[in-house]
């Protein structure tokens, strides 16, 4: 298979939280896994939704990688405020609140260091 | 996580071999044995989503085929020089994840027990049981409707070899030979598709078959993006396509394959291309594992799309009663990817939490030009429900170079959609 693992910018974020996930942990499914819900927090299922087109490879829908949370806040909320705006973007932004837009402007923001 | 490891990642992910570079992660203790019945947009895309969250889980997909062919874009099959080659995929890239794929029937589910009776092979054990199953066709519906009928009248709602036979029927018509096409009342698959595929039959004729004419007959007066379908087919068809709606007698009440003609209340047609796109249901293991109900659909909660029915099962996809959102490739990959999070916080003794879910639908109106249609959910308080002020359709009376841009979208959104499910 030539064609690059898509299951999204986000998927590909979600897993980016292992790292911090190791641990001494051994009882499989009644301890809670702090690891999962780092990687299922609320940015991380905002971000599903984008991920359905928005992949490292897209072109004609961009890609939002390398952009930096700020670039990505401002565009989300110029798209969602704007009065005329009709795109596809247009009408999906204006669904999120401005609290969500920076939890998926600081997620797909490779360059984001943890806290 | 630092700099590094994020960038170390995005290259791994961005290569053919990422899945294989995943494969350790103590992030995911859970050894649950998640099983998936259904392989399209949906459950191939939660046996991946799994697969990376759970990599210590036991993770089956089950489908009877082991090559899926996609509906979206298999209207510029009939329409257009577009292969079916083109529409279809197998589950080497759900593999690579080291999900079990098992090309074999799954026969029925003891809800109970938490197993899946399978064809030719040993039951499977579930702790959580995925149903994918799409839609079938609910056959006599239509009166004369049936599975041998639809041999003469292709429905062509599920891609494949349906399709190709109702290609064959607009490549045998002679020019002047009218084509029909019958639309139920909703719910159905892809609420915008059958206006799409009028819109590309007639594009076929008009450059094929230019003395030919497509005639719609719909159960129902309005439909999805109608303005925009409309105003495209004023523009391009106006000599080869005509919609009747529900109060024009457009209903077609009984089909009768033997004289390959079809009835309204008032009228009878006959002609040698007919599409019968028939009432539908939910694939039919829903019914064996009773979490349809009446209406043939699946009621869920959407927060982890886990059926109201039956626990430990989750049901996503067309199969769903998840109005407002449409049943759709794009709900279906994302309902697989929301469930795939629920079911992993499930198994790692957590509880799901509501997010804000998506569609996106693209309709092709000519090879070149297409139009969407949006819309934004919340699944707070257990039910979806759109979010006001968000969504909607393309602009009417657009610049060319929108619809030329929202084909480009519509085409990139195919590439990435089908990457997501089947790598």
């Amino acid at each position: 298979m030539s064609k690059p693992l898509s299951i999204g910018a986000a998927l590909l974020l979600a897993c980016s939280g292992l790292a911090a996930c190791g641990g001494s942990v051994t009882d499989q499914d009644e301890i809670k896994d702090t690891s999962i819900a780092r990687v299922t927090d609320r940015s991380a299922s905002l971000a599903l939704a984008c991920a359905g087109c928005h992949s490292e490879t897209s072109t004609a829908v961009v890609s939002l990688n390398g952009y930096g949370a700020e670039a990505l806040r401002d565009s989300l909320l110029r798209y969602k405020s704007a009065i005329d705006g009709t795109t596809v973007m247009h009408r999906l932004a204006r669904g999120y609140s401005d609290d969500d837009i920076e939890l998926l402007a600081n997620y797909f923001d490779q360059d984001r260091s943890d806290p | 996580m630092t700099q590094l490891d994020r960038r170390v990642l995005l290259k791994v992910m961005g290569s053919g071999a990422a899945s294989l570079a995943l494969p350790t992660h103590a992030y995911a203790r859970s050894k649950a044995r998640i099983v998936i019945i259904g392989g399209g947009f949906g459950g191939a895309s939660a046996a991946r989503m799994l697969a990376t969250l759970l990599p210590s889980s036991d993770i089956t997909l089950i489908d009877v085929n082991a090559t899926y062919t996609a509906c979206p874009f298999s209207n510029l099959v009939l329409g257009t020089d577009r292969a079916l080659s083109q529409q279809q995929f197998g589950y080497d890239g759900v593999q690579q994840l080291g999900v079990n794929v098992l090309n074999t029937l799954a026969l029925d589910v003891d809800p109970v027990a938490q197993t899946v009776a399978l064809q030719d092979a040993e039951p499977v054990s579930y702790d959580r049981l995925i149903l994918s199953p799409g839609i079938d066709m609910r056959w006599n519906a239509l009166q004369g409707y049936d599975e041998a009928a639809a041999q003469r009248f292709p429905h062509a709602w599920k891609a494949g070899p349906q399709t190709l036979l109702l290609r064959r029927k607009l490549d045998a018509l002679e020019d002047g030979q009218p084509v029909i096409m019958s639309v139920p009342t909703a719910p159905f698959r892809c609420p915008p598709g059958p206006y799409e595929r009028a819109s590309m039959i007639a594009h076929y004729l008009k450059s094929r078959k230019p003395r030919s004419k497509l005639i719609v007959l719909d159960a129902k007066d309005s439909f999805s993006k109608m303005d925009l379908f409309q105003e495209a087919w004023r523009e391009h068809y106006p000599d080869h396509l005509e919609w009747r709606g529900a109060s024009d007698d457009g209903t077609v009440s009984r089909v009768d394959a033997a004289t390959q003609t079809i009835e309204t209340d008032f009228e009878s047609f006959s002609a040698p291309a007919i599409n019968i796109i028939p009432p539908q249901k939910a694939g039919f293991i829903a019914d064996r594992a009773g979490v349809s109900n009446g209406t043939g659909w699946c009621p869920i909660d959407p927060l982890a799309f886990e059926s109201t029915q039956q626990p430990n099962i989750h049901v996503i996809g067309d199969a769903t009663i998840a109005a407002p959102m449409p049943k759709s490739a794009f709900s279906a990959n994302l309902q697989a990817k929301v469930c795939a999070m629920g079911v992993a916080r499930l198994v790692s003794g957590l509880e799901p939490e509501a997010t804000v879910l998506s569609n996106t639908c693209y309709s092709f109106t000519t090879p070149e030009e297409a139009i969407s249609i949006s819309g934004v959910y919340t699944n707070e308080n257990r039910s979806l429900a759109s979010i006001s002020g968000a969504g909607g359709v393309s602009p009417m009376g657009a610049e060319k170079s929108i619809r030329y841009q929202e084909a480009d979208q519509a085409r990139s959104w195919f590439e990435t959609i089908t990457s997501e499910a089947f790598g």
